[in-house]
């Protein structure tokens, strides 16, 4: 069993294996070299962090990532598995919080699931129904406006 | 946030959390249509739209004719993209592919090309010099098309209608080819395809499915002359015999892979008898062919019974 702390102080306790879904605790175990150690996660909070534990509980026995080599189709794609597309069913705000995680502990795979998901949300929209989706301001300056309507002088509506 | 000086903005809530290279991460995941969309949401967002690494990869199969017209776009294809896929372009006419393949030619580097179930009116010149793998699977593909890409190594023509003669052209055009798909080209005789593969020396995976017209003496002077593994599709192509498909693996060289659905034995009366046997016991006592393992289970038996004319047939891999 491995501990984790949480940025807000909660513990954590989990099989190594499931913890060393994350590339930053395995190294982190390794370089300890003693797997009962607490090991502090500054960067997640409890309510975060029990969520990404819950995917790499549920991921644990996943096979290693193929290699980067032949990623082209695999990267277009935005087909999620079932599991996962449920276990991203969450607020927005904990989607983002979920990928920061994932970015900061190393999860590969999480990570790309997190993207595929917001990919997802993106496709298909105009750029006012982003905005809208993601609570985005318009920032533009006159002149990256002008340029815009230059660029999409064809385009009527998209 | 220990992260924030990956971000671009320091907000602290929603998509502007974010760091450039996550947004990066998700861009990557877009069509050719959303990135456009992306490039007008606001400037942060405009930025990472405008990076390279994203465009590498691009699929154009739900663009419309502004996307294509689109100066954005068309830099982009014609400077970064390494891999391009249009499949069943459903809001691009015949003067908008006309127009990308007039893009695709100005490409610097483009390597992976897919333009799949397609309709060409216009015979096109496509001259690509650094393209390893072409598809223009269901594709019309006209004949008088002048295709130049000497380095291509992996062809996909499957369920190309009348590609007769383009077929005959194929080693002029693409010498070097490793990887050939005709699968589903009904129309091509066993005479075309057989001159073919004499005339490509490096070709090792051949896919001839559901060519009916094909037989073994088409792909035997490949096989037996290609000193090096080659993987063969030859599944539902009727006229192959059990037999035959252990003469071919005799011919291969070690390594080798045959995949086929072939049933009747060989050419005897005998194996015909077991193949009419097992036909008609399948539909007589099997009418509901949906019942898979009644149907598995009464094939194997009759597999069994002919067992005594040759014990190849118990290598039955067809499914009723």
């Amino acid at each position: 069993m491995v501990k984790l702390i949480s940025s807000d102080g909660e513990t954590f306790s989990v099989e190594k294996d499931v913890a060393e879904r994350s590339i930053l605790i395995k190294n982190m175990i390794e370089d300890v070299g003693d797997s009962s150690t607490e090991i502090p996660i500054p960067n997640v909070t409890a309510n975060v962090l029990k969520k990404v534990l819950e995917w790499c509980e549920h991921h644990k026995s996943d096979p290693a990532p193929v290699s980067e080599d032949d990623n082209d189709s695999r990267k277009k794609s935005t087909d999620i598995d079932e599991w996962d597309q449920k276990f991203m069913q969450v607020d927005q705000e904990m989607l983002f919080e979920i990928i920061l995680a994932a970015n900061y502990l190393d999860i590969k795979a999480l990570l790309e699931v997190g993207c595929k998901t917001v990919a997802n949300m993106i496709k298909g929209k105009s750029p006012e129904e982003i905005r809208r989706q993601f609570n985005i301001q318009m920032d533009f300056t006159p002149e990256e406006e002008a340029q815009i309507r230059r660029e999409n002088e064809w385009a009527e509506d998209r | 946030m220990a992260e924030t000086g990956l971000c671009i903005e320091a907000k602290s809530s929603g998509a502007g959390k974010l760091a450039y290279e996550t947004l990066l991460e998700i861009f990557v995941h877009l069509d050719a249509a959303a990135l456009l969309a992306c490039t007008r949401v606001c400037s942060k967002w405009r930025i990472i739209a405008a990076d390279s690494r994203i465009w590498r990869s691009l699929d154009l199969s739900h663009a419309a004719s502004s996307h294509l017209n689109s100066p954005t776009l068309q830099d982009h294809v014609k400077r970064d993209a390494t891999s391009l896929h249009v499949r069943n372009p459903s809001r691009l006419t015949e003067a908008d592919l006309a127009l990308l393949v007039k893009l695709l030619n100005d490409s610097s580097s483009l390597e992976t090309l897919s333009l799949e179930y397609c309709v060409f009116e216009e015979p096109f010149t496509l001259a690509l010099t650094s393209l390893h793998s072409l598809s223009l699977s269901g594709s019309t593909v006209v004949v008088d098309c002048n295709l130049y890409c000497p380095q291509l190594s992996v062809l996909d023509l499957s369920h190309c209608a009348q590609i007769d003669r383009t077929v005959a052209l194929i080693p002029l055009h693409f010498p070097n080819l490793e990887k050939l798909s005709l699968a589903g080209c009904y129309s091509l005789s066993s005479s075309a395809i057989r001159g073919l593969l004499t005339q490509l020396p490096r070709l090792t995976s051949l896919d001839l499915r559901y060519i009916s017209g094909i037989e073994s003496r088409t792909v035997k002077p490949w096989i037996s002359k290609t000193s090096q593994p080659v993987t063969l599709d030859i599944r539902h192509c009727e006229v192959f015999t059990v037999r035959d498909i252990k003469s071919l693996r005799k011919l291969a060289f070690e390594g080798s892979e045959i995949i086929h659905s072939a049933i009747l034995c060989d050419h005897t009366e005998d194996s015909y008898r077991a193949y009419i046997d097992l036909v008609i016991g399948a539909t007589v006592f099997a009418p509901d062919r949906h019942d898979e393992f009644y149907c598995s289970s009464l094939s194997a038996s009759s597999a069994t019974s002919s067992a005594s004319s040759s014990p190849e047939s118990c290598a039955v891999e067809w499914t009723l």
